[in-house]
């Protein structure tokens, strides 16, 4: 298990993305699962969530999407920054904005119709376009998307632990420890100190 | 897997309705002897995707389908419509006319889907198919009948994708696939069926292949897929003075 560097902020109103890649590269989560991790966090927060694909479709047949992602590209006179409202309302929160607010990235924290979801984002004020992408990389490269990988964004905010509400409660100076445990004994588990 | 050289000429497939194309008896369906027409609406349920449809059939020993059915993906929001024109014959063999061998062909278009992934990338399908099935009336009473049935079809698709983005680009692709159906009609009065049945696509081009997107929109390779159709008899025949 890692956490994501690039899209984990652990601020308040941020977001923690765990990545798990399991050994067997064969495996294919099905739509209805999920595989269970535990997060907690030193100051008292403690939540059991479930890892899903982080590739889809289920099917491997077509073109693929990221499972709880999507991005915003603006019209000129508009910001991204604007519509995080609309952004919480459809379950997710941004995890990047770019300088001038012409480009943005969704985090949605629940990968059902994801992409009818996404589609709605077309009809914000100010949008441009939307659209799935995966970061370039060769098809050997082993940072590339594999069908098998795992992965789930949690939000998180400052202030008092409220156990098992789905969101990581945090303060600064805080542990944040992921662990996962094997079926046949064994755990994985990392860690991040909360800046 | 391909089947070889087509065995439906010029006929370009697309996507099956849900239910696959077959004459009358050989689908589960009583002979059209009573009734002039008949409308049937089916579902189907895929491993990732559901069909609704809904066909119109009219002839007798000859006839002809005509039908549609969306078939939708809920984690692509993506579906397409196939338009579908069917012929066939119910062949009675024996003294009892209790067995049926069933020729039929057919030809679908399927539309969509249509900015697949919210990208300007279009999907079209034309598709032929030649099957011949089986059919056994395994209870014949005065208000009840049930048929059991199997056929196979070999189906010819030829899929086109369009992406029009700075320039328009059309890729085309071509895969010959087999589809087996089973199913069992129950029918009352010679005017209602009901009829459960499951399909079993093989042949189809394996993912991760470029030309994958030939293969019918939802349908995986080897998919046992069950579905269920309701028919109803329009116009009685008159029965001829004795």
């Amino acid at each position: 298990m890692v956490i994501d560097e690039f899209a984990t902020s652990l601020r308040d109103g941020g977001l923690l993305f765990v990545y798990g890649f399991p050994s067997d590269t064969t495996f294919r989560l099905e739509t209805r699962q999920r595989v269970p991790i535990e997060i907690a966090v030193t100051s008292g927060d403690r939540e059991g969530v479930g890892l899903y694909r982080r590739d889809c479709p289920a099917r491997e047949r077509g073109p693929g999407f990221p499972c709880f992602q999507f991005l915003l590209g603006m019209q000129d006179g508009f910001s991204a920054a604007d519509l995080a409202d609309r952004v919480a309302a459809l379950g997710g929160r941004f995890y990047l904005v770019s300088r001038y607010g012409r480009f943005a990235g969704v985090m949605l924290f629940s990968p059902e119709n994801l992409v009818r979801r996404a589609r709605s984002a077309l009809s914000w004020p100010g949008v441009k376009y939307v659209e799935f992408s995966y970061p370039f990389c060769l098809d050997d490269d082993p940072g590339c998307v594999r069908p098998s990988d795992l992965s789930l964004p949690v939000p998180v905010d400052t202030g008092a632990a409220v156990a098992g509400d789905g969101i990581l409660q945090v303060r600064s100076g805080d542990t944040v420890v992921i662990t996962y445990r094997q079926p046949f004994g064994g755990v994985l588990e990392t860690r991040r100190v909360v800046p | 897997m391909s089947l070889g050289p087509p065995v439906v000429v010029s006929l370009l497939l697309a996507v099956l309705p849900a239910p696959p194309l077959a004459a009358q008896v050989c689908a589960g369906f009583p002979p059209l002897s009573e009734s002039h027409f008949r409308a049937v609406v089916s579902a189907v349920s895929y491993s990732y995707a559901t069909s609704l449809g809904a066909s119109f059939v009219g002839g007798r020993q000859l006839f002809g389908i005509l039908g549609a059915a969306r078939t939708r993906d809920a984690e692509l929001d993506a579906s397409t419509l196939e338009l579908s024109l069917d012929g066939g014959a119910d062949i009675a063999f024996g003294p009892a006319r209790r067995v049926f061998l069933c020729p039929s062909l057919g030809v679908s278009v399927g539309l969509g889907p249509y900015d697949l992934l919210l990208r300007d990338d279009d999907y079209q399908t034309v598709a032929g198919a030649l099957g011949l099935g089986v059919a056994a009336v395994v209870v014949r009473s005065p208000g009840l009948a049930v048929v059991v049935t199997g056929s196979l079809y070999v189906v010819r698709l030829t899929a086109t994708r369009t992406a029009t983005g700075f320039e328009t680009i059309r890729w085309s692709s071509k895969d010959n696939y087999g589809l087996l159906s089973i199913s069992a009609g129950f029918s009352c009065n010679n005017l209602l069926t009901i009829r459960p049945g499951v399909t079993i696509p093989f042949g189809l081009l394996p993912p991760g292949n470029p030309d994958d997107f030939a293969v019918p929109f939802g349908r995986e390779e080897r998919e046992l897929s069950v579905g269920v159709s309701v028919a109803v008899g329009i116009g009685r025949r008159r029965r001829a003075a004795p």
